[in-house]
């Protein structure tokens, strides 16, 4: 380089002693800042590889934590709006024989429909994208190392038919109409955003269960011969099971009638 | 010199670029992104004074160092307080960057224009001695 770096009017041509010593830190600052440089650079990547938009990482953030809030303030009015309605039917006098019927009878709907935490034993199926990477691999084998949300109902339809009775994915009690879709990087159930690792809670006999899932071929089978480390079968128990936490007032669906008089048009 | 700090400074992020585990949280990006900007702006302000030869050691290393962390400590106390001043220090190394480097360019290309005037004169003296005898050189370098 041209720069006449080295020839201030004040320093003598041979490098003395005390020219020596700022080199060395020079150099050393030098180091760190290459180093600092190096750091930022990898963390930038590493922004990058992650999809998170770097410049607008604040504004995504904070919106992120309002949604967050307004979720979990959503959730406990409905969770207390469910206890109001629970409070009210126990309210109703238990000593008459007819209301303890139809308590009976609606606290076993209530179950059956997933309306109310459950406990049992069961199995834990516990999904884990794998952290094998197979860069020279074509697009579909890179894709089966990540769990989808077809994997997850896979699943769940297999416990389902093995005599499930009730069944949660990271605490998202599964229900009639429960959706378990993808959305993106992360699996949408109920509604509800989740991430890797996916348990899958299932209450009902932990053996038939256990059979059910480990059938040759089966979702279980295919992922474990991608990547061991990708499902793991626990038995529990005890397990238990959170009451759907969603809305449940429907609001287009109407009850038939199905007393004689609708049956008596029908006939005619 | 200047390729022994370029080499130091090569071999610094070598050492951190090619170490699996040496990354800080995302959230702490911008603040590192500062310090590293300010250490720049130290080192090209060093370069300036060298070339105007007012260099001095001691100016040059606390400024690196106390500019590197007062930056950072300055992005991160404006998340704290709700104020970009991470803004505020972009725009004062950044501008002094560019003012540092220009400069820099203009010296280093009034230097070289002084060594050619120079050459020249020299070149000239040594063709027709009568003429340009007893005549001082630029720069105050000797002929004999």
């Amino acid at each position: 380089m041209g720069l006449p770096l080295n020839s201030p009017p004040h320093t003598a041509a041979s490098p003395s002693d005390q020219q020596r010593s700022w080199a060395v830190s020079l150099c050393t600052l030098c180091a760190i800042l290459g180093a600092l440089l190096a750091l930022s650079f990898k963390t930038q990547n590493q922004i990058r590889q992650s999809n998170v938009p770097a410049a607008n990482y604040e504004g995504l953030s904070y919106e992120y934590l309002i949604l967050k809030k307004k979720a979990t303030d959503d959730e406990r009015t409905i969770g207390s709006l469910q206890q109001n309605i629970s409070d009210l039917e126990n309210s109703a006098p238990s000593q008459n024989k007819q209301f303890q019927v139809l308590t009976d009878d609606l606290n076993r709907a209530k179950t059956l429909a997933g309306l109310t935490a459950v406990k049992g034993p069961g199995v834990t199926v516990t999904l884990n994208d794998s952290k094998k990477r197979f860069p020279d691999a074509p697009l579909a084998v890179q894709m089966i190392t990540i769990v989808h949300d077809v994997d997850i109902n896979q699943f769940v339809n297999e416990l389902k038919a093995a005599g499930a009775e009730a069944i949660s994915v990271n605490d998202q009690r599964l229900v009639a109409n429960s959706a378990i879709r993808c959305a993106g990087p992360t699996v949408y159930i109920n509604n509800t955003p989740q991430t890797p690792p996916y348990v899958i809670q299932a209450i009902g006999d932990a053996k038939t269960l256990d059979t059910a899932l480990r059938l040759p071929d089966g979702a279980y089978d295919q992922m474990q011969r991608m990547d061991a480390a990708m499902v793991r079968i626990a038995h529990a128990e005890k397990l238990i099971i959170p009451a759907y936490a969603g809305a449940t007032q429907p609001r287009y669906a109407q009850p038939v009638e199905t007393n004689a008089r609708s049956g008596a048009d029908n006939k005619n | 010199m200047i390729w022994l700090a370029l080499a130091s400074g090569l071999i610094g992020f070598a050492a951190i670029w090619f170490t699996k585990g040496a990354t800080i949280p995302i959230a702490d990006a911008s603040y590192l992104s500062l310090a590293a900007l300010a250490g720049i702006d130290s080192l090209i302000g060093g370069l300036r004074a060298g070339t105007e030869g007012k260099f001095r050691g001691n100016v040059f290393v606390s400024g690196f160092v106390v500019n590197t962390l007062l930056a950072a400590f300055l992005a991160y106390l404006g998340d704290r307080l709700g104020q970009n001043l991470a803004l505020a220090a972009v725009v004062a190394l950044g501008g002094r960057i560019f003012v540092n480097l220009s400069i820099t360019r203009r010296q280093w290309l009034d230097h070289r224009a002084d060594l050619s005037s120079t050459r020249r004169a020299a070149q000239l003296a040594a063709k027709s001695p009568q003429q340009y005898a007893g005549e001082p050189t630029m720069d105050g370098e000797s002929r004999n």
